[in-house]
């Protein structure tokens, strides 16, 4: 059974992000809230595009569930789950540098009582 | 090169600015994305798979030692310590916060550089010859008609939102190595009649979802007029292309659809009318823009090719890089070397920001401080001494860009594909890296010569698949990554467009794939004939028999 | 600045004109853009569709103030043909990116010589308005919700022009020395 998960791109560094069930934005597509059908995201959708200051292009992709959460159906969405397979970075081209987490330094500013917690280090790089 | 002036440099500081204001309002929440998408387009901002791309012009390719080293500053500072560069020579940073932009727009500006209308419906970076000013054929010098060019589009009011987005390429040498024929304006310097120069110009041509041949709409256009005339295409193009679908939108279908002739006759009625405007190129502005690209104070140098036979024949591999990377310079005793951005390890077009400095100190040290980045993602040092390539090459090896390999099969084209692009439907940076490494020993071997390889992950082909002598492109079927083969297509003065072969392949059998159709060519071709001319004279029967066997 | 009220007509738009000689501002602006099948008020300024001029056009020109709107693929010589006499053009930007209404407006100021007003009408937001300024528009009805007053700092972010334009007949290097 195909399920659905709600997922956008980080406004402050377009980073990918899913929607966990308290209405939190995670890095982790482990964490992501998965829906049984495209038509129960309709909720989760509608408040996802009220948090446009904080995340671009909410949309549903279909996943399939397994023991370790949700793992994405199309090609696209394994890749933007799991980061570009050929970085100078994975490749071990930048020395030191490869093995420091990528520190996005802009700040997300804080959305009062429903605040989208948003990591702010990405470990994929 | 051009030198900015202080209105140059202004338009490019009050630029950053501008988006310093765009993207507070942004973050700020006082726009939303769809209202800022156009206003970062416009600054060549992206939202790619994983994070914003930011695509930064490099005019017809030409680089200051001081603009490379700005180039890996940024690529240290604000990203993730590399970059990419591009088909179009530009160069993409994939990694930026949104709210670095502005800086990084700033520290461009302080070098002289920008990214504006690297993106969107607008006209894009002017695209040249990579070995424009030192080729041995050139007829004129294409660069100043470039910058003149960029100039008068840089935020043309008129042309802010075009059906699609329009790009130009200049030539001025025989061999066009700008690929002309396949811009939506390509001009080439050619000699007129009466001795003097005139621009021949091409209009219509492009890849992507249909790609067409561009066609000649006038033979000998009086330089003087080169704003004038492409003011008029603009003008036609923009109050008659389509609009109403995206994919019917660029300028080869309103040539298309007219008729090659009737569109000329369109624009010479608009250029009629503004023939004799201020847009009329007079003699002064001309040398001044042509002064800045005078050729540099050369060392008279007899040419003693017979300098290099020793170390060629101690070397091999340096022998192979000079047979392959080092061309002929029209200065005596002087030569033009690519350097290899194709190593097999690195995604093709990809730098470091320790390669970028080193390439700006080897251009200082060997090229009067002048670097090319080409179409076909590599860089060149323009200016080289000939009896310094030796030296050169020892350094250029120890930093992974003595490839042997410029325009063989293992300098792929390649577009980011879906590691990066949000476009793309197949993955190409590794089906490239698999290609290089599957087939350096096989070209090795069999001496597969000029062949050129170009991978697209999505149909609109900014790998240049079309015109790859073999050409891959990546399709989705059903949410998986295959891969389309094409042969036949070329980019040069006898340009075509590849056919595909047959049914696509999986990713994991691709490469067999072309190693299948390499095998073939290798089996048919006669004695120093080109992977092009084989597949031409034979067809592409053998090949499809080879790979889908006889049905 | 001063706002009045007018009880019998609709509320006033709040416009942004850039005329050519002066600072860009906002002013009031009571126009009402009249659809094909509602009769003309006695008075005030009116506009009126392009088809409706072409079909009514000797009785509204019997009528004072009435402007024509213009869709963005007319030609423009049929247009300067029929708009003898008439003060006030709008021109629609049926999408911000849609750019004909650009290429319109430059033809009817420099090849045809109009020198009334020249309004954007439709998706007109705030980071076009100087591109449509140098191509001779001279007012701007901002899409709805975005603020008039916000728009103006748009005019002052660049000075520096390149190409010429409705506003300037001279490209950069005829106007200054370049060096």
């Amino acid at each position: 059974m195909p399920h659905f998960v709600i997922s956008a791109n980080r406004t402050a560094d377009g980073g990918v992000v899913y929607l966990a069930g308290d209405r939190r934005w995670t890095p982790e597509l482990s964490a992501a809230a998965a829906h049984p059908s495209k038509a129960a995201t309709r909720d989760g959708l509608s408040w996802a595009r009220t948090q446009e200051a904080f995340v671009c292009d909410p949309h549903p992709i279909k996943v399939k569930l397994d023991a370790s959460g949700p793992i994405p159906v199309d090609t696209k969405q394994q890749i933007r789950a799991a980061g570009p397979e050929a970085t100078l970075a994975a490749l071990g081209f930048l020395g030191a540098q490869s093995d420091a987490p990528f520190i996005h330094r802009a700040e997300l500013p804080a959305d009062g009582a429903a605040p989208p917690s948003i990591t702010a280090v990405d470990a994929r790089a | 090169m051009y030198r900015y002036d202080a209105h140059d440099q202004r338009i490019v500081e009050q630029r950053a600015a501008q988006f310093r204001r765009q993207v507070q309002r942004r973050l700020a929440g006082e726009i939303t994305e769809d209202e800022f998408k156009p206003l970062r387009l416009q600054n060549g901002l992206y939202m790619q798979l994983h994070a914003y791309m930011l695509r930064v012009a490099v005019p017809y390719g030409l680089l200051s030692a001081a603009q490379m080293r700005q180039l890996a500053h940024i690529a240290r500072t604000w990203d993730k310590g590399y970059g990419h560069f591009t088909t179009r020579q530009n160069i993409q940073y994939n990694w930026p916060d949104l709210a670095d932009v502005p800086a990084i727009l700033d520290a461009l500006a302080e070098v002289q550089m920008h990214a504006i209308q690297t993106s969107g419906n607008c006209v894009r970076n002017v695209t040249s010859d990579p070995f424009a000013g030192v080729a041995a054929d050139e007829i004129a010098d294409p660069r100043p008609y470039c910058e003149i060019l960029r100039q008068w589009s840089t935020f043309h009011p008129e042309f802010a939102a075009l059906p699609r987005k329009f790009k130009i390429a200049v030539t001025g040498a025989e061999t066009d190595r700008a690929a002309v024929a396949w811009h939506d304006i390509g001009l080439r310097i050619v000699r007129a009649p009466d001795g003097g120069r005139a621009i021949q110009v091409l209009v219509g041509g492009g890849m992507g979802r249909t790609p067409v041949v561009g066609k000649v709409i006038r033979e000998y256009l009086p330089e003087a007029h080169l704003l004038t005339y492409t003011e008029a295409i603009l003008r036609v193009y923009n109050r008659h292309g389509r609009r109403d679908n995206m994919y019917k939108a660029r300028i080869k279908i309103l040539v298309d659809a007219m008729g090659a002739d009737a569109f000329a006759a369109e624009v010479d009625a608009e250029w009629a009318e503004i023939k004799d405007s201020g847009l009329l190129l007079d003699g002064d502005e001309l040398a001044r823009v042509k002064a800045h690209f005078e050729p540099p104070r050369y060392t008279p140098l007899e040419d003693d090719p017979s300098a290099l036979e020793a170390p060629r024949l101690m070397d091999p591999e340096f022998a192979r890089w000079l047979d392959n990377n080092v061309f002929a310079h029209r200065q005596p005793g002087y030569r033009i070397v690519v350097l290899s951005l194709k190593n097999g390890e690195l995604p093709p077009g990809d730098a470091t920001h320790t390669q970028m400095d080193a390439v700006a100190d080897l251009a200082d040290d060997f090229s009067m401080g002048r670097v090319v980045v080409t179409h076909r993602q590599n860089l060149v040092l323009p200016d080289v001494e000939h009896w310094r390539l030796h030296s050169l090459w020892r350094k250029l090896r120890t930093l992974g860009f003595a490839t042997p390999n410029v325009e063989r099969v293992t300098d792929v084209i390649c577009c980011p594909g879906l590691d990066y692009c949000s476009l793309a439907n197949a993955r190409s940076i590794p089906v490239a890296q698999e290609i290089s490494q599957r087939l350096t020993a096989f070209d090795t071997e069999h001496d597969l010569g000029d062949l050129h390889l170009n991978i697209s992950g999505c149909i609109n082909a900014c790998g240049h698949h079309h015109v790859g002598h073999i050409g891959i492109l990546g399709i989705n079927k059903s949410g998986e990554e295959y891969y389309q083969v094409m042969i036949g297509g070329s980019n040069a003065d006898d340009a075509s467009m590849g056919t595909v072969l047959g049914r696509a392949f999986p990713r994991d059998g691709i490469v067999d794939a072309v190693e299948t159709v390499l095998k073939t060519y290798v089996d048919h071709r006669n004695e120093h004939e080109r992977f092009l001319d084989t597949a031409r004279r034979i067809g592409f029967d053998p090949f499809k028999e080879a790979l889908y066997g006889n049905p | 600045m001063a706002t009045h009220e007018s009880a019998a007509h609709a509320p006033l738009r709040r416009l942004v004109v850039a005329p050519r000689a002066g600072q860009p501002r906002v002013v009031d602006d009571a126009l009402c853009h009249i659809a094909d099948d509602e009769p003309l008020p006695l008075l005030g300024p009116v506009t009126v569709s392009w088809d409706r001029w072409q079909s009514e056009e000797s009785t509204l020109r019997a009528r004072a103030n009435v402007g024509v709107r213009l869709p963005n693929d007319v030609e423009p010589a049929d247009v300067a043909a029929r708009i003898a006499g008439v003060d006030r053009l709008t021109i629609d930007f049926p999408s911000f990116k849609d750019g004909r209404g650009y290429s319109l407006a430059r033809l009817l100021r420099e090849r045809h010589g109009y020198e009334g007003e020249l309004r954007a009408v439709g998706d007109v937001l705030r980071d076009q308005l100087q591109a449509m300024r140098r191509c001779g528009f001279d007012s701007f009805e901002l899409k709805a919700g975005k603020d008039p007053e916000d728009a103006l700092e748009a005019f002052a972010e660049f000075d520096v022009l390149y190409q010429p334009a409705a506003d300037e007949a001279l490209p950069l290097w005829r106007r200054v020395r370049r060096t």
